[in-house]
């Protein structure tokens, strides 16, 4: 092949999500933590002390800690629809 | 002007840390061409991120890492088996464990195609075909595995072999061809991906029998901190050296290997929970193989999970041991077709 010839017009190799448009809220709409336990190593123990030191703070937490059935499966079913209808800030992420 | 374009691709995130080969138009068709894929053809998907990957996608992943046509016919079935739901493909990507994609090479097509399966066989060999391919496979999962961008890797240490990680297996082999330890004939070609953690290499000189070189390597396969101990999901690959396989093979079949491996890998539970490596735990993944104290652990659940590899190069008595990740639960093996 002649290099010079070549069409050298790049090629996008990076996959792009086809999602349909979400909405997204970003201020809690009420003043309440809630945490979500993802199963890895450490998790709970990390959000249990979450929740104290918050709570020493004198910010409102949820009683329960959600958690993930497993740390290798996506959230879906019953978890997803209890945790779409939180109206305070959810938080998770927590690693190992 | 070529300098320009590959500096367009470290600023796109195109790249897995090294300059690529621009994945020009002209260069993409012509491979893809070659993986015999038609233009916006669908090859998979990664549906719970809603992906499609397109054969576009890949055709320019092996432009960019380096890749000839002529190493088509190992660079579909590769590509076909990284997008095998039980690879978990954007988990090898993300986790903590830092992962690779680890390629396996077998049979004709090793000599047919020129694969390096001798000296630094399992990683530095220098030869463009084991490192392109082994390239190619981590830059499918860097550039595929992020759900289009929104994902990140987390990997906290990582290892050298997430650029590029592939071995072939030698051709003057002892016993049958690795791929029939997954179900291919002897016959056949084959590539075969797991995902593992970097290799361990093991080092014995001095036995005269099988039995030392063979409790060396399982102390390698077993030690306390291989991440398998926990949830025993993954595989291990052992690679054995000429040398230390002129060794083991007076007195061993492969089959034999394997279940050495698998009873002599084990430790006590209690001086893992001792240790802190596992814990008694209601955690799902872990409950199905459960933490049972008074007992002893193997890293694996069955013999068939460690896979025998002959490779590397006579000379000195070397092995190695791959350990798998866990969250890559099965040896995918796709038949190289020519």
């Amino acid at each position: 092949m002649n290099s010079s010839e070549i069409d050298r017009t790049l090629v996008d190799p990076i996959p792009r999500p086809q999602v349909d448009r979400i909405a997204v809220k970003i201020k809690p709409q009420v003043p309440e933590v809630f945490l979500l336990d993802n199963r890895k190593p450490n998790s709970l123990a990390i959000l249990e002390g979450a929740r104290d030191e918050l709570r020493r703070r004198g910010v409102k937490v949820h009683d329960e800690i959600f958690r993930k059935p497993n740390a290798a499966v996506a959230i879906e079913g019953a978890l997803l629809g209890q945790l779409s209808q939180v109206r305070g800030l959810l938080l998770s992420g927590v690693n190992d | 002007m070529l300098e320009v374009d590959i500096e367009t691709c470290f600023s796109a995130g195109w790249s897995d840390g090294l300059p690529v080969v621009p994945p020009y138009r002209g260069l993409v068709d012509r491979m893809r061409d070659a993986m015999r894929w038609d233009a916006d053809e669908v090859v998979a998907q990664i549906d719970a991120q809603r992906l499609h990957i397109c054969a576009d996608h890949l055709a320019a992943a092996a432009v960019m890492a380096g890749c000839l046509p002529e190493y088509a016919p190992v660079l579909r079935p590769l590509s076909e088996a990284m997008f095998e739901p039980a690879f978990n493909l954007s988990g090898v990507e993300v986790t903590t464990g830092g992962v690779s994609v680890t390629v396996i090479v077998s049979g004709q097509v090793v000599e047919r195609l020129g694969f390096a399966h001798g000296a630094n066989a399992v990683g530095g060999a220098n030869t463009r075909i084991n490192a392109t391919i082994g390239r190619y496979a981590n830059l499918v999962r860097h550039l595929c595995g992020r759900g289009g961008g929104v994902l990140e890797a987390h990997g906290n240490i990582g290892h050298p072999g997430r650029l590029s990680f592939l071995v072939a297996e030698r051709l003057d082999r002892l016993w049958e061809p690795f791929h029939t330890q997954n179900g291919l004939p002897a016959e056949a070609s084959a590539v075969s991906i797991f995902s593992s953690e970097g290799p361990n290499s093991v080092n014995n000189h001095y036995a005269r029998t099988a039995d030392g070189v063979l409790e060396t390597i399982a102390d390698c396969l077993g030690h306390a901190g291989t991440t398998n101990y926990n949830y025993r999901t993954g595989v291990y690959v052992v690679v054995i050296g000429p040398n230390h396989g002129e060794t083991i093979s007076q007195s061993y079949s492969r089959q034999d290997l394997r279940e050495y491996f698998f009873e002599n890998s084990r430790r006590p539970t209690d001086d893992l929970i001792r240790m802190g490596r596992v814990v008694p735990t209601d955690d799902p993944m872990v409950a199905q193989y459960p933490v049972e104290p008074g007992t002893m652990r193997a890293p694996v659940t069955a013999a068939d999970r460690i896979f025998i590899l002959e490779s590397g190069a006579f000379g000195g008595a070397f092995s190695a041991v791959i350990p798998g990740w866990v969250g890559a639960v099965q040896m995918i093996t796709r038949e190289v077709k020519e």
